[in-house]
């Protein structure tokens, strides 16, 4: 079983509601010849921040089609707040989706944009529009509300497929890749704003991501999806530290996978220190082994070196550049070096 | 880089290509405005006296008026029958859509004689009188296929996830294609009646084979110079039908440009 929680500062941690909004159970979706989601069981939480990792082509997209309502499943049952909601039309359902590419309706401003849930649902003309103003301050952009979606930025254009959707406080929210298309540095600010204002509005959030340091930031719990199957879920630091499978171990972070004594071990990089003796290491539950230095990669923030033991296996570690007084590891390409590791810092992968 | 030789020679060659396409055109016009009505180069004079004479000229308003029902109505149904047929073809995967698809623009890669000679015998068989309506079938087989093309190329442009977006805020599919989906390809459907009237108005093959006393304007325009009766008349009219039909050409053009209001 998996144990350790991580308890979010400063908000109620989900868990202790313990009440599942999303119940899905048997999922599965078959196109022609193909089988997209194999068979997923998935509880998520009210109020959490649950996240869909994977790699393109693994499933995660699928099953958030599957509980949108633009897929219908083979099998399988998917329980929204109680209710089996598997066969009902996408506007029968209190979810919400944003989606990868936007999908802002071109013809209409922003602000018809975001009100055109709220009319469908014939929602008084005053209120409609108080919410859609509240909906626009919430994103930053109560200016832009005349504006037309072909006027503004990819960033500005995601946070308006955002509010088009919370204005409709949906018991549960959809996030398709939503920040894929942006650029790398736009889209670190939208995930603190993402998690900030899932945060305010306490609203269900399930994010669908192939970026694996999205999800880990972002994430209460994280579902990690392979071949149309759930390999593992738990919390980031259960997904990073103690991978339940080879394929998470290599997924999410970088991991060198050896075997020792019959034991598959997963070595994170930055748990693995070089040295050019074993003189450090004397104590302290260190394992020594030697091995060849193959290269090593400046890349700003740390470097990265890859070395070959004297098993064969290759092993990379990385060193943060924290002095450059000091200077870190002085071996050259090919020079003999001490790994070590804690075997508190490692783990065997189950099988 | 070419030469200076080459941009020469090439110009030249522009310019004769268009002397080529437009100089019968210009002359046509020009002799719209001759003062005599034998038509000889250089015209005897200027004139604007055919323009009155044509006007009140019955046959030609007959077959004018014909000429725009009968255009009006094929254009109608053109767009009813192509959206729906781009709709099936662009939504669904049903077995016969490729065949469907190939169908549909079947009679505009036909050549008209056939889609012509078909109708034909195919009212004579059923002993269905020629007529108005008869013209009608006979050109909405080929303005389907312009409708049909405009709205399907526009389809397969507009993301799947708008219509699913609109659903998944609570619209029903009824007011998705109403309010999301209509007016995003709202520009392809106003191109393909512009240019499904324009092709319906000038057509003479398939409505020589379905029209039956009656004349289109063109079967008159084309009777008129067989018998080389009227020929100013024809001159005038030759000259206005190229300005309604540019108009909707023109039009379709602008509506369908990138960069143009909505889209």
């Amino acid at each position: 079983m998996l144990k350790v929680v991580e308890p979010k500062q400063g908000r109620q941690a989900p868990e202790r509601t313990g009440e599942a909004l999303l119940r899905i159970e048997g999922l599965r979706k078959a196109f022609k010849g193909t089988v997209a989601v194999e068979h997923v069981d998935l509880d998520i939480r009210r109020g959490e921040f649950f996240t869909l990792l994977g790699p393109s082509g693994s499933g995660k997209t699928t099953t958030l089609r599957l509980i949108a309502g633009f897929e219908r499943p083979t099998a399988g049952t998917i329980m929204l707040e109680g209710k089996d909601v598997a066969t009902l039309a996408p506007f029968e359902r209190n979810v919400n989706t944003v989606f990868q590419d936007y999908a802002l309706f071109p013809h209409m401003t922003v602000a018809e944009n975001i009100a055109y849930g709220l009319k469908a649902k014939h929602v008084a003309k005053e209120e409609c529009r108080s919410r859609v103003a509240e909906a626009l301050r919430m994103v930053q952009l109560s200016s832009l509300g005349e504006r037309s979606p072909a006027q503004l930025s990819g960033g500005q254009r995601q946070r308006v497929g955002l509010a088009r959707a919370i204005v409709n406080r949906p018991g549960l929210l959809l996030l398709d890749e939503p920040l894929g298309a942006l650029d790398l540095k736009l889209r670190q600010d939208m995930q603190i704003e993402l998690k900030h204002i899932q945060e305010t509005v306490g609203i269900t959030f399930l994010y669908v991501t192939h970026d694996q340091e999205e999800a880990l930031s972002m994430s209460d719990r994280i579902a990690v999806f392979n071949n149309g199957r759930i390999e593992q879920v738990g919390s980031p630091r259960e997904i990073y530290d103690r991978p339940a499978s080879e394929f998470v171990a290599r997924f999410v972070g970088t991991s060198s996978i050896i075997e020792r004594d019959g034991r598959r071990l997963v070595l994170r990089p930055e748990k693995v220190r070089l040295a050019l003796s074993a003189d450090g290491f004397a104590g302290g539950g260190w394992h020594v082994e030697s091995g060849r230095l193959e290269e090593s990669v400046y890349v700003g923030l740390f470097t990265r070196h890859i070395v070959t033991l004297d098993g064969g296996e290759a092993v990379v570690s990385v060193e943060p550049n924290s002095d450059g007084s000091d200077g870190g590891l002085k071996a050259v390409r090919g020079q003999t070096v001490t790994v070590a590791w804690k075997s508190g810092g490692v783990f065997s992968l189950a099988g | 880089m070419e030469s200076r030789l080459t941009r020469i020679l090439l110009g030249t060659w522009v310019v004769l290509v268009l002397l080529f396409l437009f100089v019968p055109i210009a002359i046509i016009v020009l002799y719209a405005f001759n003062a005599s009505n034998v038509q000889s180069w250089p015209i005897s004079g200027f004139s604007l006296k055919w323009f009155p004479s044509t006007w009140h000229n019955d046959e030609v308003r007959e077959a004018l008026w014909l000429s725009i029902r009968a255009g009006v109505l094929a254009t109608f149904l053109a767009v009813i029958f192509g959206t729906a047929a781009a709709f099936a073809v662009h939504r669904f995967r049903f077995v016969g859509r490729e065949a469907l698809s190939f169908i549909v623009v079947l009679p505009i890669a036909l050549p008209g004689i056939i889609t012509g000679m078909a109708l034909n015998s195919f009212f004579v068989f059923w002993h269905i009188p020629l007529s108005y309506w008869t013209i009608v079938i006979g050109h909405t087989t080929f303005c389907i296929v312009i409708v049909y093309n405009n709205v399907l190329a526009r389809l397969r442009q507009v993301p799947r996830s708008l219509s699913e977006a609109s659903m998944d805020l609570g619209a029903d599919s009824w007011s998705t294609f109403r309010r999301v989906t209509l007016p995003t390809i709202s520009t392809a459907l106003i191109a393909g009646a512009l240019l499904a009237f324009a092709l319906s108005f000038d057509e003479v093959i398939v409505t020589t084979f379905t029209a039956g006393a009656q004349n289109t304007l063109p079967l008159w325009i084309f009777g008129a110079i067989r018998l080389g009766q009227k020929l100013p008349e024809v001159n005038v009219i030759v000259l206005v039908v190229m300005a309604v039909t540019f108009i909707p050409v023109f039009l379709a053009y602008r509506v369908t440009q990138p960069g143009s209001a909505k889209s």
